[in-house]
């Protein structure tokens, strides 16, 4: 374990040391490669996580204001060389309590994906092709929670700017996969942290959909970053979704086995 | 009418002990300091069926139920836990539909690598939509929603035994004792002999220990590849019994009888689509034969061995869904077929679903609600036989939630579902979460 700690800071230098002396704009021959940089340095930024839990907290608005809430305890597993697992169980609405998803993602195949329904104590696979879907509801949709890899991309840079009074990258972001509901993503990169800061979403018609803002992005275990805050709200419907996160803990030797249909059934 | 003030009296009565149980709980932690964690949920629902159509003999025409579904987790470590969730129903317009079950009443300790649950529980079999033939563990409640009573199983006293092995799972169960099924009695809707008799009390068991005959499961589970597979065996009594007349009887009688089944179930996404389907054989000759005189609904006296015959039984199709159709909502359609080997009309098992089709669709709004429309139909291949639903849900006010649905029924006379012929029905349900 020890071993693995050093491993995990020399490799967290190996990033940062061309981070912090970086000119403006990313390193890369073509703004394809600077693009991918950005992302894949993301990527690798957050290796060594092992696994992490939220409270999510979700407020939906539609176009009259009116509200309504979401709650869910969310598990994340990191997995070597493949995309990582996760355990979602709603808390609220009350009705809802104890319904968990289970999500395995892969880099090269379809994800796996289960429902477990506690009214029938049934445990339903589901069409995880559905990327585009709308999550519970709100205006986000099950790729814009889903941890995304960096290959499932491909990029443009574009330029610098300011947003807020900070110094980013824009980068367009194209997904590779049909299933998207994107056919373009821009994103507002944070120079300093490479967090992201802004996203606009270009719906399957490339008309502008929906716009996110990340807040209060933070610093955990002295490498993980985590926005306390995301905010979707979509141009077409002008219904908004406010995606809080609560109380995030990395490295807590949750059990691989955690991450399965049987503990699927136990979650209350 | 004693019977059933008196169940109505033991609803009410459990229910109180439920509540001084949950006292003790706050009590003994309290006291003893020790870290119980406790996490209740609570579901009352009210429900509401009326029937258009007229009932005939004694049937009623609407009811109305209330009921209370506590739901309390009380963690003692990481490892121990213990499920207190009865339920309790109150028959507003008549106490024939008071109801108690235990429907999880267990403790439960669970390790990386196993298992154990002792007391009542409720498992879930299966992988289909229109019907979950290999769902055998628990008895149900056929008196509110006849034809979908999987939300109305009753609670099971057993051990279960899990066991994971590398990605394999294997579940052992031993039940101590059986659980007769909740049959519409003569003023319920869906009584087999138009409203004219009540079932005894009294079930006819092929085993001499009735309801004491153990009864065992065995089921392995895993995922491969893409596909989620489950083989299961049982050994024990079929839930659904043989329902019988005997010459000159004033109560209709039901017959438990043993069998062993061997079923599969398998659910896998491929593409868009995904693939479900299940599988069984029965074999029936565990109790032997049981040969009695019984009344044919044409009145005839028909001496016969009222144990059915070996057979076996699929149910199986697809799910597929599109995505973002009108603003956020999806589209999903299902295609089941359902076969019986057992192909006679006038069998002695109650199994309509021989060589059935089932179409449906599913429409999810993805609003704050989470409405949802379903209509769905059976329809049987030989005599175009149908039962509809159709049926829509929506939330509100983010802890009421509000169902209603309707039921068609159109039976050939010479299909066995020709005795609900007249049981449509239109059902709103009201339910409110704690």
């Amino acid at each position: 374990m020890i071993i693995q700690r050093y491993i995990i800071t020399f490799t967290f230098i190996g990033i940062f040391a061309p981070m912090i002396t970086i000119a403006a704009p990313p390193p890369g021959a073509t703004p394809e490669d600077q693009g991918q940089y950005v992302f894949i340095t993301r990527d690798k930024m957050d290796t060594g996580y092992t696994d992490a839990l939220t409270t999510l907290s979700m407020t939906l608005l539609n176009a009259a204001g009116q509200k309504s809430n979401r709650k869910m305890l969310t598990h994340y597993l990191e997995v070597q060389d493949d995309g990582d697992k996760t355990l979602i169980t709603f808390k609220f609405p009350r009705d809802i309590k104890g319904t968990g998803l289970l999500t395995f993602e892969h880099v090269e195949k379809s994800d796996d994906q289960w429902l477990y329904l506690p009214a029938l104590k049934r445990v339903k696979r589901i069409v995880s092709k559905n990327k585009s879907g709308s999550f519970v509801g709100s205006e986000f949709s099950y790729e814009d929670i889903a941890s995304t890899k960096p290959e499932k991309y491909t990029y443009s840079y574009k330029r610098e700017d300011e947003h807020q009074g900070t110094k980013v990258w824009i980068i367009e972001r194209y997904p590779k996969d049909p299933n998207s509901g994107y056919t373009k993503i821009i994103s507002w990169v944070d120079q300093s942290n490479f967090q992201l800061v802004k996203q606009e979403y270009f719906d399957r018609k490339g008309s502008l959909l929906k716009f996110s803002l990340d807040n209060g992005n933070t610093l955990y275990l002295e490498k993980f970053w985590r926005p306390s805050e995301i905010i979707m709200e979509n141009l077409q419907s002008k219904k908004k979704t406010i995606l809080t996160f609560n109380n995030w803990a990395f490295r807590q030797d949750q059990e691989p086995s955690f991450f399965s249909k049987r503990s699927l059934e136990r979650q209350r | 009418m004693t019977s059933c003030s008196s169940n109505a009296m033991t609803t009410l009565k459990s229910l109180t002990s439920f509540i001084s149980l949950h006292l003790i709980v706050l009590l003994v932690s309290s006291a003893t300091g020790l870290a119980i964690e406790e996490d209740l949920k609570v579901t009352s629902t009210t429900h509401v069926s009326v029937f258009p159509e007229s009932g005939k003999g004694d049937q009623q025409d609407s009811f109305i139920t209330t009921e209370l579904k506590p739901d309390l987790a009380l963690t003692f470590d990481e490892s121990w836990q213990a499920i207190i969730a009865p339920r309790f129903r109150f028959g507003l317009t008549d106490p024939e539909y008071g109801l108690l079950s235990l429907d999880d009443l267990y403790t439960e300790y669970v390790s990386d690598s196993f298992e154990v649950r002792v007391g009542y529980q409720t498992h879930f079999w299966g992988a289909a939509e229109s019907s979950n033939i290999v769902d055998i563990l628990n008895q149900k409640d056929f008196v509110i929603d006849f034809f979908d009573p999987m939300e109305n199983k009753f609670g099971e006293p057993a051990i279960r035994l899990r066991l994971s092995v590398g990605e394999n799972q294997f579940d052992i169960y031993h039940f101590s004792y059986f659980t007769p099924a909740s049959l519409p009695n003569k003023v319920n809707r869906f009584n087999f002999f138009d409203g004219q008799l009540d079932f005894s009390n009294d079930p006819i068991y092929t085993h001499g220990d009735k309801r004491l005959r153990q009864q065992a499961a065995l089921r392995w589970d895993r995922t491969i590849g893409s596909a989620d597979i489950g083989i299961s065996y049982f050994n024990g009594y079929e839930k659904f019994p043989v329902i019988h007349i005997r010459p000159g009887a004033v109560e209709a009688d039901t017959l438990y009888y043993e069998m062993q089944q061997f079923s599969g179930d398998i659910q896998m996404p491929v593409g868009n689509w995904l693939l479900k389907g299940e599988a069984l054989f029965q074999d029936t000759s565990l109790g032997g034969t049981f040969i009695a005189d019984s009344v044919t609904s044409e009145g005839k006296i028909l001496r016969r061995n009222l144990v059915p015959k070996n057979h076996t039984a699929f149910v199986g199709g697809f799910e597929y869904t599109f995505y973002g159709v009108i603003g956020q909502s999806d589209i999903g359609l299902i295609g089941e077929y359902l076969y019986d080997s057992e192909q006679r009309l006038d069998a002695v098992a109650f199994r309509p679903f021989q060589n059935d089709a089932f179409g449906g669709i599913r429409w999810s709004r993805n609003n704050s609600g989470d409405g949802a429309l379903l209509i769905g139909g059976i329809v049987d291949m030989r005599n175009q036989t149908q039962v509809w639903r159709a049926e829509y849900s929506e939330r509100f006010f983010d802890r009421l939630i509000l169902s209603a649905n309707y039921d068609h029924i159109n039976a050939t006379p010479e299909d066995p579902i020709a005795i609900f012929d007249n049981d449509n029905r239109l059902a709103i349900e009201l339910s409110y979460t704690y």
